[in-house]
């Protein structure tokens, strides 16, 4: 059947937009052969709004909504940090969302990493990401890498995207992306946790400061840090505010942390904004 | 002369009875440098990346004069 047509008879509500509801746009993807990213792509820019994001506008505006769903995002990492990205990311809407993680689910990652539950121990945490997401919102094109980020790797991970999201869980890895990043020219939204704590600073192509102003010299996890584990609510909490970063940045507005460092204390509910360099 | 000392994460165990709430007033001689004051208290010097006096970054050698704020931030690493 024709596309146009389909989401003709498809399309409905009586609000600001016409509104298409998932099972009708599934049924006009598959009519017209189209994946479902495609068909997405083709009703919004005919001025009809899946219904899903109905509760994005008018927070961010219909022309916004569409750029965030032909953009590309990477996010490094499906942990305590990826999981609440990924998440969010997905059910805002990114067209296409890549996503690497080497490593398999542990107990000890069940107090925070959403994509993790009882029966997906020694699961890889790719594999659970991409079944998530794909349930999450079946409009995303998933590019799940199941690898950790290498010299080797990096530039590839990172090809032709929008935007970089850290979601590691060291520091060598951050440095890595980072710099990768900036040699591709696209944002790199960090963000750390550990304990009550975390912090978030944007880095853009041509930022005058690099995560060596945050880390210095340092290129390993302080131990008595590493000791104070992470609690869900901060690591969800951190990935929170770069899922909002991201918005701001997919939007073409301006990013908050540019250059500065939000640092999160959970312990006293209180946050510091520390300008870098 | 007395400054308002605030710390975050890691560094609050190396002050006994630290309330993370109300920081710890100190007195020191003025003149001060954030350097000295880290040393004295026994802090790892290693460990504090970011210093905000007042609100603003700076640098460990910065000299107190009385009053101000000093704040000592830890960078995390974990996700």
């Amino acid at each position: 059947m024709d596309f146009d047509l389909c989401l003709k008879g498809a399309g409905g509500g009586a609000g600001r937009y016409p509104l298409i509801d998932d099972r009708a746009l599934l049924a006009c993807a598959q009519s017209a052969a189209r994946p479902p990213w495609q068909a997405q792509r083709l009703a919004l820019a005919q001025g009809v709004l899946p219904a899903r994001y109905d509760k994005n506008l008018t927070a961010i505006s219909f022309a916004e909504q569409a750029r965030i769903c032909s953009a590309r995002v990477v996010v490094c990492g499906c942990g305590g940090l990826g999981g609440t990205i990924l998440t969010l990311l997905a059910r805002l809407g990114v067209g296409r969302l890549r996503f690497a993680d080497g490593d398999r689910f542990a107990a000890s990652n069940l107090n925070r990493q959403w994509f993790a539950d009882t029966t997906r121990l020694d699961q890889a945490k790719t594999d659970a990401a991409r079944e998530q997401l794909k349930r999450i919102n079946p409009f995303c094109e998933l590019e799940a890498r199941r690898e950790f980020i290498t010299a080797a790797n990096v530039s590839a991970l990172l090809a032709d995207c929008d935007l970089v999201v850290d979601a590691f869980d060291n520091i060598p890895d951050r440095l890595l992306a980072a710099r990768a990043a900036r040699d591709q020219r696209v944002p790199f939204v960090h963000g750390a946790v550990a304990g009550w704590w975390g912090q978030i600073v944007t880095l853009l192509p041509d930022s005058a400061v690099g995560l060596d102003s945050i880390y210095g010299s340092r290129r390993a996890r302080d131990p008595a840090e590493s000791a104070l584990g992470v609690l869900g609510s901060a690591a969800a909490v951190i990935g929170s505010m770069e899922a909002m970063e991201a918005t701001r940045l997919l939007c073409g507005r301006a990013p908050a942390y540019a250059d500065r460092m939000l640092y999160f204390d959970g312990e006293t509910g209180t946050t510091e904004l520390v300008p870098l360099g | 002369m007395a400054i308002q000392l605030l710390l975050a994460a890691t560094l609050r165990s190396y002050l006994a009875g630290y309330d993370p709430l109300q920081g710890r007033r100190l007195e020191v001689p003025r003149g001060t440098s954030v350097r000295q004051l880290i040393q004295r208290l026994g802090l790892p010097e290693d460990e504090v990346k970011l210093v905000m006096v007042n609100g603003i970054v700076t640098k460990l050698d910065a000299v107190l004069e009385g009053d101000e704020r000093v704040a000592l931030f830890p960078p995390v690493g974990g996700g």
